[in-house]
This record gives structure tokens, sequence and C-alpha cells, in this order.
């Protein structure tokens, strides 16, 4: 599987993935969300993260038992949005998943790449209803120091006291957990840093469900992508760590690795603020695999953006039907089961790949009826399957048209 | 897991542009900027920058302040870079990228939650208003408006945002994602920012908040021997980047050394000598914070001239200012060949560098 050497950096040193940490609807950690993920587990329930009072449907995948003083120890959680608690605290489970200590980071060279929708909008909406409510202008102080995205990547290299980090938010919407993902893979496949830990966060938030309510995408209980009966999106949270480190260290300390990170690929429809176009997707999943050097017919299984709009469905389905022409791999959504937990989503999705490529099964489709007639794919529909799996495709799409593409390998010593 | 970090021929910088407090464009800028009294008070807001105005009344109804600042900047960018039968700088579409570093959009965001608390019922929003709201608005509207097809990206890091911007760009085009980027960083002005960013001053002092947008072309290094990029045509290069480099630090007792650190890696992997530096553009936050900065500063490289003047005229641009910093570089070393070096601390923890070299 060799590289183009035409459009890659020189000497691209080999990324694996050593270390996986996730905070979801469906169960925190590697063994719960693995268990989640092969038993189909919903993470809807009705939300309790706001008043919602006044709205015809009121289910979401929230984590109500998320409790952050339990992961985070030197920053005090009451100074941070619930964001930024999701990306230290899922930070901090990826480190304990890789088994590097802290201290064993804190002079090497560090990429923190968080990627995240609504970063902390929450902390200004805090900061406007109390406004509203006593008419005045008068601004929450310890709101507004929480309410800065920048923090999401900032307070992890604080939390775990690294000094050489470059600590970045990357907020391209939807698409900004691979897009997180992608930037560490260059930094450390370049020999830039010597650890990656990158990803996606994004809090449960009343502004994020109001918006997709008023769009008229939210389903009513549960997430059906692909399927005929489908009702939209559910609205949810998390936060999903990836440790990346270069294959050469990784052998060398005995790290257990999941998955090789064989490249990436974005690009961007140009055309609408918030419609996905299916040029625009089918064109980011040629890049990627021209960045990974693969081929569209070694793929076993694409994890979809699969929102479970129909806007997104058919558009989606569309563009893969483009690429794959008549060869296509078993395609399923873990938004079915995750709900649309937005900049976290495509690393949450990262780490399922990761993890299905480890433990051989491709995660279900959940909720799912009856296919979508327009949509000619295997949607895995609700029961996990086994397969052994090499190559694998993460998709994610979002409002701007940033499209952005992920592609995974199980690792095989030896293969260059 | 350490290792050595390769030595970087990096790309460079071709054209830049600007909307910002001291005018429209490159020229009138760098005009006000020269003839600025920095004792005077700040002029902190774009002059007669009304978004319909300037962009005309077609797609821009939803336009917020920043999307209109960065598309009108990228306007004037790709004007300077090539001629309407070269769009985008003689690059395709797909292979050019467009990265830009913004803050939250604060005041996109607190008047959509405003309606979604005062209206009758919480959903009784504009859906029109909804993408602005997304951080990634703007990039995705300069992409939109002028066809820019390859990878888009936003980038968010408080003070040290066009930093992290221009290093995001930097490895785009190293890694092969663009031939070119177009990059660069928009702040607007707003009572809301304001007022959140003042709360977060919790009365320590700052500088008035400013506004403006900086875009850049970046290209790639010209070949051994070669002075001019090979893709784009017949641009000079105005600086070469040779390193970005980050930091953190949680004291401020740690800031300067942490910032020191971060220089000295820089010189090291662009195997740049200090004697080579001819000035510093630091953040220079007001208060100890700037102070422990310039130090750092000077503690790698020496005594070197330190400019600050564009944030003593113009305010403090938040996510644009490490731009606009360049630009004064840019200014100030034009033509000498010699190494221009930027500097930042921001108020969260980060510390960040980056070595041009100003041709």
């Amino acid at each position: 599987m060799g590289h183009d050497p035409a459009l890659t950096a020189p000497a691209r040193r080999r990324v694996v993935v050593t270390g996986i940490g996730v905070i979801s609807s469906i169960g925190t950690g590697v063994a719960e969300f693995t268990e989640g993920l092969r038993e189909g587990r919903s993470g809807a329930r009705p939300i309790t993260a706001f008043d919602t009072d006044g709205f015809a449907h009121t289910n979401a995948c929230g984590i109500p038992d998320f409790v952050p003083e339990r992961w985070i120890s030197r920053l005090d959680p009451a100074d941070l949005g619930r964001a930024t608690q999701l990306s230290i605290a899922s930070t901090i489970l990826a480190l304990r998943d890789a088994r590097l200590a802290a201290d064993r980071l804190r002079d090497q060279r560090a990429l923190v790449a968080v990627g995240t929708t609504y970063g902390e909008s929450g902390e200004l909406d805090r900061i406007v209803a109390r406004q509203v409510a006593s008419g005045t202008d008068a601004v929450d102080k310890p709101a507004a120091a929480r309410s800065a995205s920048s923090r999401l990547s900032i307070d992890v290299a604080r939390e775990l006291e690294l000094t050489q980090a470059e600590a970045v938010t990357i907020p391209t919407a939807c698409a900004a957990g691979n897009y997180a993902i992608g930037y560490g893979f260059d930094a450390v496949a370049g020999g830039e840093a010597d650890v990656a830990l990158c990803g996606g966060a994004d809090a449960l938030l009343r502004m994020t469900f109001v918006t997709f309510y008023r769009l008229g995408t939210i389903a009513p209980l549960i997430c059906q992508p692909f399927d005929r009966n489908r009702k939209g999106i559910l609205t949810g949270e998390g936060g999903a760590m990836l440790v990346l480190e270069d294959l050469d260290s990784a052998l060398a300390r005995g790290a257990h690795i999941y998955a090789e990170v064989l490249g990436y690929g974005l690009a961007c429809d140009a055309h609408h603020p918030v419609a996905p176009d299916s040029d625009g997707i089918a064109r980011c999943i040629s890049q990627a695999h021209r960045n990974a050097g693969t081929a569209p017919w070694q793929v076993d299984y694409i994890s979809a953006h699969g929102t479970g709009t129909k806007a997104n469905d058919v558009t989606e389905a569309a563009a893969i039907c483009q690429v794959f022409a008549g060869n296509l791999p078993p395609v399923s959504s873990l938004k079915s089961m995750l709900g649309h937990a937005m900049g976290a989503a495509s690393a949450l999705a990262a780490a399922g790949c990761a993890l299905a490529l480890e433990n051989g099964f491709i995660p279900p489709t959940i909720n799912h009826a009856e296919t979508d007639p327009e949509i000619g794919i295997d949607c895995v529909p609700n029961l996990a399957r086994p397969a052994e799996l090499r190559v694998v495709q993460n998709n994610s799409l979002a409002f701007a048209g940033n499209n952005a593409v992920l592609i995974l390998g199980r690792f095989a010593a030896g293969r260059a | 897991m350490t290792t050595p970090g390769p030595v970087v021929t990096g790309p460079v910088i071709t054209a830049w542009e600007t909307y910002s407090p001291l005018g429209h464009g490159a020229r009138s800028h760098l005009a006000g900027l020269r003839a600025a009294d920095p004792s005077a008070r700040p002029r902190t807001a774009v002059p007669d920058f009304d978004v319909r105005e300037i962009l005309g009344r077609s797609g821009t109804r939803s336009m917020d302040r920043a999307a209109g600042l960065a598309v009108a900047t990228t306007r004037r960018l790709l004007a300077r870079a090539g001629p309407a039968e070269a769009p985008l700088g003689g690059y395709a579409p797909e292979e050019i990228g467009m990265v830009l570093g913004a803050s939250d959009g604060i005041k996109s965001v607190m008047d959509f939650l405003r309606d979604t608390w005062t209206r009758d019922k919480p959903y009784d929003v504009d859906p029109s208003h909804v993408p602005r709201t997304l951080m990634n608005f703007a990039a995705g509207q300069c992409a939109i408006w002028y066809g820019v097809r390859g990878p888009n990206a936003t980038i968010c890091g408080s003070h040290a945002t066009a930093l992290l911007t221009l290093n995001y760009a930097r490895r785009l085009q190293r890694n092969g994602h663009a031939k070119a980027a177009i990059w660069g960083a928009v702040e607007e002005l707003s009572a809301d920012r304001a007022a959140v960013e003042s709360a977060r001053l919790d009365g320590s002092g700052g500088r008035p908040p400013g506004e403006g947008c900086v875009m850049f072309l970046l290209e790639p290094a010209a070949p051994a021997g070669g002075d001019r990029p090979p893709a784009g045509g017949d641009r000079p290069p105005a600086a070469a980047v040779l390193a970005v480099e980050f930091g953190v630090w949680s004291s401020l007792g740690q800031l300067r050394g942490a910032l020191a650190g971060c220089l000295r890696r820089a010189l090291a992997r662009a195997a740049v000598r200090r004697d080579e530096v001819f000035a510093v553009a630091p953040l220079s936050a007001p208060g100890s914070r700037g102070c422990a900065e310039r130090a750092g500063a000077a503690d790698e490289v020496g005594d070197v001239p330190v400019l600050t003047k564009t944030a003593d005229v113009i305010g403090d641009t938040g996510a644009g200012s490490a731009a606009f910093q360049i630009v004064e570089l840019l200014a100030a070393g034009a033509g000498s060949g010699r190494v221009g070096v930027v500097t930042t601390a921001d108020g969260e923890g980060r510390v960040g560098c980056a070595l041009l070299r100003i041709y």
C-alpha cells in the first residue's frame, strides 16, 4: 500500500492510534463504548440538560451521568465549560488507555487539536439568559471566562501541564473531529510532533436543539439513518480523543496499537452554507484515498456521516455510489446510536472505526425498519456484523461545505 | 519518543491584503500606520465598512461583519494575486485551500440566543441566522464567493489564532493537501464582544477591542537556486516562513521561559542565528503578561527593535492580532532579506512565534 510520492510530504512516518478516550451517551471508556457499539445500544433519552417546555419533541443523546470531577484534577471543573470538560476528560481517558503518563509527555512536542461545532456557546446562553431575566446588560463574569471556544484545546494542555504543546481548536462544525485527527496525523507523520492528542468535543446545548428544531430536523424519539421513514436527527454530546504516535516510538515502548492512520482528505463544496453537495463529498473521498495510498475497492467498511435527515442520507449515499461504483462496502451510521454529537461526532466515529478494526465487527445502524429505496446501500441494519476489516473509511460533512474523510487501516507490521 | 525536528525550508508569502481601522487595502493600512500617532486614542473600527455596501446586496443579507470583512479582504487579495483571466492566483479551484482564523462569533450567537429568550416560542428564530452562528461560516463564505474548493478550515486559539492558522496552512501545503493556501484571520467589533471580553479581564485592563482582517497567499517554496515560487506565476516572495512554534505556560512566572524556549526551538529548527534577527513584533498585551513576553523574546534574540505600533494604533484585534503583527514586520523589513520574529502570549496559556525571512 505505497504512498504517491508526488502528493505526500518527504519521508512520511507511519502513524498509529495507541490510545482512545471516549465519553458518550452509550458508554464511557473503550470497554463500555465497544460493548455499546457491538450491542447496538441507543443513547436516546429525555433531555434533562435544559428546559424543554414548549417543544413537541424532547429526546436527545445526552450524558446526564458525566461527572467531570472523576477525571479532571488539576484544573477546577467549575472554571470550565461543559465542552472543555468533555475534551479534557476524554483526553485523560485516552492517555490512560495508551498507558502514557502525563509527566512523560510534559516536555515532548505535542499537538493538541480539538474539533468542535458550538464550542462554549452554552456559556454565552447563560449570559444572555441572565441578561434577559434581569433586564440589564450585566455580563455573568464566570460564564464569560468559560465562554471562549479556544479553551477546549489549551485547557487540555494546562491540565496535563504540557510545556511544548501546540494547542489549537478547530471549529469546522460537524466535520471537526476528522479535521483534528487529520491534523494530528500530518503533524506526527511529518515529524513535527512526537504525539498528537486529537479529536472533538461538544456539549448538549439548548442552542443546538433550538437550531435544529427550527430547521425541522429533530426526530421525535429515535434516529433512523437510511430508513424510508427516517424523521431526522437527535442532538447529542460527547468527547472523543485519540492518541497518535509514530509507529517506531509506539513499538519501542510496547504500546498497544489499535489501528494505523493511513491518511485523510479535505474538500470544500463552495456551494451552499448548509446544504450538502454530492460532488464535493465524492471529491473529498477521492482526496482521502489519494492521500492514504488506498483505493476504494480496498475499503471494507464505511462509517457514514449518516445524520438521519433525507438531505444528508440521499446526498451522501449518492456520493459514495459515485466513488465506489458497483462495489459498495457495508455503510453504517453510528449516529443511530449516539445521536449527532456535532464536532465530537466524527471523532466518536473514528474511535468506533478503530475499535471495529481491532475487534473484527461492523457497528450497526440501529432503529432500522426498511431501507430507503433511493439509497442502494447495505446499512448493516440493527445487528453488529462480524467482519475481518483491513481498511475503513470515516465520512464527515459539515455546514459551510466542510467535508473531511479519514482512512484507517488495521495495523500490520511490515506494511509500508 | 523525542526525535530531532527536520530543518524546514518553508513556503513563501507572496501577497497580502487587509481591511483595517486604518483603511481599506494594504496601501491605506501602511500609510495610516506610518502616519499614526501611537499616543493618540486608538481607531478601532474599520471605517465606512457596511457589508452590503462593500459587497453588494446579493448574498449578504444574513452575513455578519466578520464574514463580510473576510470575504472583502479575500476579494482584494485575489485581485492582487492575479488578473481576472487567472483567478485564484492561477491555481485550480481544487488545488488551493482556504484557512481562516476566527474567534467565537459572539454577536451573532448572542443575537440568536436573545431571540430564543424573548420571542413567543424559543424556536421562533430566523432560520437564515443559523449559518452565521457557526464559527466556520466566514471561511465557508469565502469559498462560496470565490469558488475555492480545496481544503477549507477554520482555526481558533485566542491571540495565537493567526500563528496557529499560518501553521495549519503551512502543513496543508507541506503534506500535499493543497498546492497553495489563502489564509488569514478576522475579528469583528461589537458591543457584545466588548462586554464579554471586558468581563473576562476582571478589571486588569486591556487595549480597547479593535477589528479587521488580513489575508495572505501562501505558496510553495522556490526550488533550490530559484527565487520565485514555481506555480504562482511571477509573484516575488514577500517572506519565507522559516518556522512556527508553540508552547504553554500555566502561571505568569513561567511565561518568559516558555516563550524563550519556544523561540529557541524555532531558531534551531530554522537554523537561524540570533544576529540575523532584525526585529520582534510581539502581541505585547498590557501589563505583566506583555512584559514577560517581551523579556522572553529579548532573552533569545537580544536587544532588537520591538514593533508594537499596530496594536497601539488600532487596539486589540483578538484573533486577528498576530496577522497584523506579521504585516507590521513585513513593512519594517521589506527589502532586507533579514529575519523577523512574531511572538504571542495569550491570556489562556499559549505562547507562540513565527520566524519570517523578509524580502
